[in-house]
C-alpha cells in the first residue's frame, strides 16, 4: 500500500516485509519449540526430578507412541502418505521428500533421528 | 540495486555454508551456518555501508539478508530434525511394511534416540547411572518455561467458560463498541467534528503532518504514545489518496479512524475481561459503570471520540484492571519472573509517555505486586525505571530536538510550583464550597468514599488487602482533581474511580452468589441507559451548537478563497472554532505560538497565516482579508478595537462588513478597501 502510494521504496517496502518475515518465523520456532519439543520435555523433566535414562524412556514411550500416530495422521491427510499393510509415499510426498533430501544435502546431513 | 546485492550475499553466504560443512573435522551445520551467515552479514553491511552510506535502502536489504538466512536455517533444520520429515525421507527408498515404520519410530526408539542426543550434545549428564541437568541445560530448561508462560503453554487455573457466557460477553463488548463510536458518527454526520475537536486537529492532526511529512520536531509534553498511532494512520490515509494539504475530508478521516480504532480495541478489552472476571454479570457491571463514569464528567463521551490522549488513557485504564484481577486471583508461581518485570517496565514507559498522570496505574499494579510479593518485587521497579529512562530517550531522540526534554522538566517545575502556591489561597475551606456547590467537580464526593472503602477493607478485610494499593492511587487523583479546574482533566480521575471501585467490587462479589452479580449488572445496565439518553438529550444542543460553528466557518472560507488571510486570536477564546483555530494551532509551537514555526504548513497553506501574540510587529504588507471572532457581549466594532489594541495595529484600511452569526457572536470578515493597499510598516 505504503509502495504502490510512492511513500516508500522498494528496499524499504522490502525491508519492510522482512520484518515481519523475522518476527512470524521466530515466532513460530519459539511457539513450536515451546509447545511440542521432545528433548525439552525430557530436559523439563529432568529439571523437576534427575532419572535413570531406562526411567526416562518410559515415561515418554507413551507420549512418543502418541506423536508418531499423529504425525503419521497428519502426514496421510495431508495426502503425501497413503497407509495400508505398507506406508508408500504419494507423488505429493515424493515431491516434499525430494525437497527435504536436497536440504539435507545440502548441509551434509547424514545422520537423521 | 541494494537488494540484488543483499540477494548476491545470500546465495554466497548458502554456498558458504555447503562448503563449511564438507570440511573435514567440522560438526554441527548449525554452528556453521551461523559463522558462514555472520561472514555474510558483515561483508554485505560493509559494501553497503561503503557504497550507499546506512541509508533506510540499505537497513531494508540486511534485514532481507537476515530473513532469506533464518528461512533457510529452518527449512535445513526441518529437513533433519522433524519426525515427519524423516519419515518421508525414508519412505524414499521405497514402501515401507507399516509394523516396520511402527518399530522405526516407537515412542521407545525415539526416547532413546533422544536421550543419546542430549548426552551428546552436554546438555545432560549420567552421573552414577542418573541423568541430571548440565548448567547449559538448566539454562535451556529456564528459557523454555519462560517460554512457555508467554505463550500460554503453561497449564492455569482458569475457570470454566460457558458458550452461553461467550455470547453475552460478546454481545456487551459489542453494544459498548456501538456506544462508544456513536458520538463521533453523530459528529461526522452533523458536521460538527471540526469545530468541536478543534484543538485535538490542530496539536495531533497538524503535529502529526509536520513530524511524518514535513521533517519537523514541534514539541508536546503529552501523547506520544498516541502519536505513534495516529502517525501510522497519517501514512494509511496518505497510502489511500488523500493530499496532505487537504484541510476538509482528511481530518473527518482522521476523527473516524481515531474513534473506531480505539473503540474496537478498548471493546476487545472489555470483552477478555467478561470472560475473565467471576462470571459474566459481573462484566455486565463492569462495563455499564464504566460508560456511566465516562458519561458522567462534563466533557461527557466527547473525550473518547476526540483524537487526543484519553483514548489511550482508556485502554491503559481496562488493560490494568485485566491484569490486577488476574494477579489477585490466578496466580500460579511464586516469584516475579524476569518477563513479567520486563513486560511491566515496558508498560510503564509507554503509559508514561502517553500522560504522566497516567503512571498512578503502573505504580498502583507494583503496589498490588507488592501485597502478593514481598522477595524480589525489586524487579518491577528495575525495569520500569530503565523503561521509562529508554522511553525519555526514545521521546527526546524522535523529537531531535535538544531543547525539548529541558522545556518538558521546566513544565513540571512549573506545574509543581503551581501545586504548591495553589494552597496559600486554596484552603479546606475552599475545597469544602467545590464539594458541597457541584462544581465540574460534581462527583469528587465520590472520592473519599473510595478511600474509606479501601481502609475499611485494609483492615477489616485482609483476604483483600490489595485494595489497600489502590490509596496511593486514589489519594493522588483525588489531590488532582481537587487542585485543577479545567473541567475536562476530570477524565483521569473518573477513569481511575472506575478501575477502583471496580476492583473492589470484583474481590468482595467473587465471594457472593450469582444472584448478586446478576443483580448489579441489572441495576448497572439500567443506570448506563439512564446515562445514554442523558447524553443523547445534552449533546443535541452540542451538536447543532458546532455544526452551526461549521456552517459559519464554510460560508467564511468561500468568502475569503484565493485570498491572502490573516487570522487574529487574541486568546483562546477568540479563536474562530473551525479547521481556521485548528490550522493556527498547528502551525505553531504551543509554548510560544508564532505562525511561521512550521515551515511545512507555511508551504503547505500559502494564503493562511495567523497572529497569537501580542506585541509581535506585526505586518498587515500583502494582506487580503483578515477574520476573527466577536464574542458576546461585545459587537463588531468592539471587536476590532480589541484586536488593534492587542496586536497594535490599525484595520482602517479594510472594511470589516463581512459578519456572519454563530453561536455566541459571530464570525468577522474584513477586506482590504480597493486602491489601499497596506504599505510596508
Amino acid at each position: 500500500m505504503l509502495l504502490t502510494a510512492g511513500l516508500v521504496s522498494f528496499p524499504v517496502a522490502v525491508g519492510m516485509a522482512a520484518i515481519h518475515g523475522i518476527y512470524s518465523l521466530s515466532t513460530l520456532e519459539l511457539w513450536s519449540l515451546s509447545e511440542g519439543s521432545y528433548s525439552l520435555s525430557m530436559l523439563a523433566r529432568l529439571a523437576q526430578e534427575p532419572m535413570s535414562a531406562e526411567k526416562l524412556v518410559s515415561l515418554f514411550r507413551a507420549p512418543g507412541d502418541q506423536k508418531k500416530s499423529a504425525r503419521l495422521e497428519a502426514l496421510k491427510s495431508s495426502g503425501q502418505i497413503t497407509i495400508g499393510e505398507n506406508v508408500a509415499l504419494t507423488n505429493r510426498g515424493r515431491r516434499m521428500a525430494l525437497a527435504l533430501l536436497a536440504l539435507r544435502r545440502l548441509a551434509n546431513f547424514s545422520n537423521p533421528g | 540495486m541494494t537488494i540484488s546485492l543483499a540477494f548476491v550475499a545470500w546465495v554466497a553466504t548458502v554456498a558458504f555454508h555447503v562448503a563449511l560443512c564438507r570440511l573435514p573435522g567440522l560438526r554441527g551445520p548449525v554452528t556453521l551456518f551461523a559463522v558462514a551467515a555472520l561472514t555474510g552479514g558483515v561483508c554485505l553491511a560493509a559494501v553497503l555501508g561503503q557504497i550507499w552510506g546506512m541509508t533506510a535502502e540499505s537497513v531494508g536489504a540486511l534485514l532481507a539478508f537476515a530473513f532469506g538466512c533464518e528461512l533457510y536455517l529452518f527449512l535445513v533444520t526441518l529437513s533433519f530434525a522433524s519426525v515427519s520429515a524423516n519419515i518421508l525421507t525414508r519412505l524414499l527408498s521405497g514402501q515401507v511394511a507399516a509394523s516396520q515404520l511402527d518399530a522405526a519410530y516407537s515412542g521407545e526408539g525415539m526416547s532413546e534416540q533422544r536421550v543419546d542426543r542430549l548426552k551428546l550434545s552436554g546438555l545432560v549428564e549420567d552421573r552414577q547411572g542418573r541423568l541430571i541437568l548440565t548448567k547449559r541445560g538448566a539454562i535451556i530448561v529456564g528459557t523454555i518455561v519462560r517460554l512457555r508462560r508467554l505463550f500460554g503453554h503453561e497449564p492455569r487455573t482458569t475457570r470454566i467458560v460457558r458458550n452461553n457466557e461467550r455470547w453475552v460477553a460478546a454481545a456487551t463488548a459489542l453494544t459498548f463498541f456501538v456506544l462508544m463510536i456513536a458520538p463521533a458518527g453523530a459528529t461526522l454526520w452533523t458536521d460538527s467534528a471540526t469545530a468541536l475537536f478543534e484543538e485535538a486537529i490542530g496539536y495531533r492532526f497538524f503535529y502529526g503532518l509536520r513530524i511524518l511529512f514535513g521533517k519537523e520536531q514541534p514539541w508536546l509534553p503529552q501523547g506520544q504514545t498516541l502519536g505513534v498511532i495516529q502517525h501510522l494512520f497519517q501514512l494509511a490515509l496518505s497510502a489511500a489518496g488523500f493530499a496532505v494539504n487537504d484541510v476538509g475530508m482528511r481530518i473527518k478521516a482522521f476523527v473516524g479512524l481515531n474513534a473506531v480504532c480505539f473503540a474496537a480495541l478498548s471493546s476487545l478489552l472489555l470483552y477478555k475481561l467478561c470472560r475473565d472476571v467471576t462470571n459474566v454479570f459481573s462484566g455486565i457491571a463492569i462495563v455499564s459503570f464504566l460508560y456511566v463514569m465516562m458519561n458522567g464528567s462534563t466533557a461527557e463521551l466527547w473525550w473518547y471520540s476526540y483524537p487526543d490522549y484519553p483514548l489511550v488513557t482508556l485502554i491503559v485504564a481496562i488493560i490494568s484492571l485485566i491484569w490486577t484481577w488476574r494477579l489477585v486471583t490466578k496466580r500460579t508461581v511464586s516469584l516475579i519472573s524476569t518477563n513479567e518485570a520486563i513486560i511491566f517496565g515496558l508498560f510503564a514507559g509507554t503509559v508514561a509517555a502517553n500522560k504522566i498522570t497516567n503512571i498512578v496505574y503502573p505504580v498502583t499494579l507494583g503496589l498490588v505486586y507488592l501485597t502478593i510479593y514481598h522477595r524480589n518485587v525489586y524487579r518491577l521497579f528495575i525495569s520500569a525505571t530503565v523503561s521509562l529512562f529508554a522511553a525519555w530517550i526514545t521521546i527526546s531522540i524522535f523529537y531531535l530536538n535538544i531543547l525539548s526534554p529541558i522545556m518538558y522538566i521546566n513544565g513540571l517545575k512549573i506545574f509543581l510550583l503551581s501545586q504548591i502556591h495553589s494552597t496559600d489561597y486554596d484552603s479546606v475551606v475552599g475545597f469544602l464550597v467545590r464539594w458541597t456547590f457541584g462544581e465540574p467537580q460534581s462527583m469528587l464526593f465520590l472520592m473519599p468514599a473510595f478511600v474509606a472503602a479501601g481502609v475499611i477493607t485494609g483492615l477489616f478485610l485482609p483476604k483483600y488487602r490489595s485494595m489497600l494499593a489502590f490509596i496511593p492511587g486514589i489519594a493522588f487523583i483525588e489531590y488532582f482533581l481537587y487542585q485543577r479546574f479545567y473541567s475536562w482533566s476530570t477524565i483521569e480521575a473518573y477513569l481511575f474511580a472506575w478501575f477502583s471501585w471496580s476492583m473492589l467490587f470484583l474481590l468482595t462479589a467473587s465471594g457472593y452468589r450469582r444472584l448478586f452479580s446478576i443483580v448489579v449488572a441489572i441495576v448497572a445496565t439500567f443506570g448506563a441507559l439512564v446515562s445514554a439518553h442523558n447524553l443523547t438529550k445534552r449533546s443535541r444542543e452540542a451538536l447543532q451548537t458546532y455544526s452551526a460553528f461549521n456552517v459559519g466557518y464554510t460560508e467564511l472560507a468561500k468568502d475569503i478563497a484565493g485570498k491572502r488571510v490573516l487570522n487574529l486570536t487574541s486568546g483562546n477564546a477568540y479563536r474562530i472554532e473551525s479547521t481556521f483555530s485548528s490550522m493556527c494551532k498547528g502551525g505553531t509551537d504551543i509554548f510560544n505560538p508564532t505562525w511561521g514555526d512550521s515551515k511545512f504548513l507555511t508551504r503547505q497553506l500559502p494564503l493562511y497565516s495567523c497572529a497569537v501574540r501580542q506585541n509581535l510587529e506585526l505586518s498587515l504588507y500583502n494582506i487580503d482579508a483578515i477574520i476573527f471572532r466577536q464574542l458576546l457581549p461585545e459587537d463588531a466594532n468592539q471587536a476590532i478595537r480589541r484586536n488593534e489594541e492587542y496586536f497594535s495595529v490599525s484595520l482602517d484600511k479594510y472594511n470589516c462588513n463581512t459578519i456572519i452569526p454563530v453561536p455566541d457572536g459571530s464570525f468577522v470578515a474584513c477586506f482590504v478597501r480597493a486602491n489601499t493597499k497596506p504599505q510596508i510598516e
